[in-house]
């Protein structure tokens, strides 16, 4: 059984460090209830990034805050709060955040990938709340996914899991495909100018969305083939568009072998924005739950 | 728990084997290859024979491992990838109407991995996935030292992801020698072994192949271990180097322990270990 939420009234403070954005928010009773955004430079130096990093979690942190969460589009060592190659900042190679956050305020801190970050948002503030297993797919500048296994987060050796993204496909790989940056590749345009046109009811936009709902449904088989979860909660960038390539891909679905596991599948769209602060939030609610279940 | 006497049941998609344990030793066992026909009862009523050719009153209960998808809630087994006829069998009452004891049900590749995690090469490691290549190819997977089954016992079945102008399946898999070497494993093998260059050659193809879906294993599970297993993997000194060899040359992170299963009738044994 997952832990009940008669604890949520702790404080924390989750981070979400995309690149050149950054949103840092005090959350509490499955609310935040301070925030702050700020756009970075993400091509500044280790040092100045780091600085304004400490600089928002100060604005949002006091003295009842319990733990610091951090989402990071990278590779995470998750024990040791170690981030490499981190996605946009060129200057971060090889941030031992953890410690340095921990020093700084003297709280539980705990760092992990975006898409993990996410997953574990839906897990204890959004669509996945009651369910056991459960997917996120975050689909924005990359294609990864979050994967929550017995109520748990399941991260694997060195936070590898759910590298679906890097899974060879066609001439390319999954990611190439099932991406915002797939648009540009293959059509020189941006997601963002596709979707404006979609919407004023431009035709070519909307077959380009069509397409793009077929790969996809192709990003939801290898979930489905992979971990078969209850639930998959599509996230990142372009669930904007879902109205968009929802009945393509519903449709490309309907070709799975397995007819009873598409039967069973819910499929939803992340509704709320501000899940990449509580999903950084959630981590300290997912460690807790790991703990309980080994002092059973 | 080494003490009860329990069955397990492999159902593959060529021979269906049924094995009495008693203390923790198989001690008897059955084997009948699976009829190629339309009529869903021939299969069911061979599967009963199978069982009862092993059964004694000691027995407390059965497990068996089924090459499909199946509801573990109601024990209805739903497609099965090489046994066509069986579309929506309610198995598990069918098995308990006959044989009145408790019947457990789960995917025949999640059966290999829990069965090598209990008693073969990945006792005691956490994160486990267990490669079946058999006339088919299958993973099961133990995560935080559970089987991880998924909804449908889905979970795990990878090889069916599009891979060159099939899938990974045809292409790692006793397929791959059947359909692109027309041959058989088996066949390749004995033909290594007398030193035909042709044959070394096919399965030196089948490990880069198999290379490509190990590497898919590890971007989805990130496991501590993988166990290959499968009459396939009987083949395993004329591809077990390269595989490797393959996987590692691109510097492929996460390379996790690769061993392939030593342990007899290890589909059975984890097939009854589902009744625990």
């Amino acid at each position: 059984m997952i832990l009940k939420h008669d604890n949520n009234e702790d404080a924390i403070v989750g981070v979400f460090l995309g690149g050149k954005v950054l949103h840092a928010g005090k959350v509490k009773n499955d609310r935040i209830v301070k925030s702050t955004s700020c756009t970075i430079d993400n091509l500044a130096s280790e040092e100045d990034v780091l600085e304004q990093v400490i600089k928002a979690i100060s604005e949002v942190f006091d003295d009842e805050v319990k733990g610091i969460g951090v989402g990071v589009p990278s590779l995470v060592d998750t024990e040791k709060g170690i981030v490499y190659e981190v996605q946009h900042i060129p200057s971060w190679q090889e941030v031992h955040l953890k410690d340095i956050l921990t020093d700084i305020y003297n709280v539980n801190v705990y760092i992990n990938n975006d898409a993990n970050c996410f997953v574990a948002g839906e897990k204890y503030f959004g669509e996945a709340i009651t369910k056991n297993n459960a997917v996120g797919l975050v689909i924005g500048t990359g294609l990864g996914a979050g994967v929550i296994v017995d109520n748990k987060l399941y991260s694997g050796n060195n936070c590898g899991v759910g590298e679906i993204g890097a899974i060879p496909y066609k001439e390319h790989t999954l990611e190439y495909y099932v991406s915002s940056k797939s648009f540009s590749v293959k059509y020189e345009m941006d997601f963002e100018t596709l979707l404006e046109r979609a919407k004023n009811g431009n035709v070519i936009a909307k077959r380009i969305f069509d397409q793009f709902g077929e790969e996809v449904a192709m990003a939801i088989k290898t979930t489905l083939f992979a971990y078969d979860p209850e639930i998959i909660i599509l996230g990142g960038s372009t669930a904007e568009a879902y109205p968009f390539f929802a009945k393509s891909m519903t449709d490309a679905l309907q070709k799975f072998p397995y007819k009873k596991v598409i039967e069973n599948l819910e499929i939803k769209v992340s509704a709320n924005l501000e899940m990449p602060v509580l999903g950084a939030a959630a981590l300290f609610f997912d460690a807790r739950q790991k703990k309980f279940n080994l002092n059973k | 728990m080494e003490n009860k006497t329990i069955i397990g049941v492999d159902l593959g998609g060529t021979n269906m084997r049924a094995g009495r344990i008693e203390n923790g030793v198989i001690v008897a066992t059955s084997s009948k290859a699976v009829p190629k026909t339309d009529n869903a009862d021939e299969v069911l009523n061979l599967l009963i024979d199978t069982i009862t050719s092993v059964l004694t009153d000691e027995v407390i209960a059965i497990g068996v491992g089924i090459p499909g998808i199946l509801d573990k809630k109601t024990g209805v087994v739903f497609d099965i990838v090489n046994i066509p006829s069986w579309k929506e069998i309610e198995l598990q009452k069918e098995l308990n109407m006959h044989f009145d004891l408790p019947i457990h049900l789960d995917n025949d590749a999640n059966c290999f991995a829990r069965g090598e995690n209990i008693f073969g090469k990945a006792k005691d490691v956490e994160n486990v996935v267990g490669l079946t290549l058999g006339t088919g190819m299958g993973a099961g997977v133990i995560i935080n030292g559970k089987l991880h089954s998924g909804l449908m016992c889905g979970a795990g079945e990878l090889g069916e992801l599009p891979y060159l102008n099939a899938t990974y399946e045809k292409y790692c898999s006793g397929q791959y020698f059947r359909d692109i070497c027309n041959s058989t494993g088996e066949e390749e093998y004995k033909k290594a072994e007398k030193g035909d260059i042709d044959a070394i050659e096919n399965f030196e193809n089948f490990a880069s192949h198999l290379a490509k879906a190990i590497e898919m294993v590890i971007l989805t599970y990130a496991p501590d271990k993988i166990v290959m297993g499968g009459s396939v993997s009987k083949s395993k000194k004329y591809f077990e180097k390269l595989v490797m060899q393959n996987v590692t040359k691109n510097d492929f992170r996460n390379v996790p322990v690769i061993e392939y299963s030593e342990l007899e009738n290890s589909a059975i044994f984890g097939a009854a270990s589902l009744c625990f």
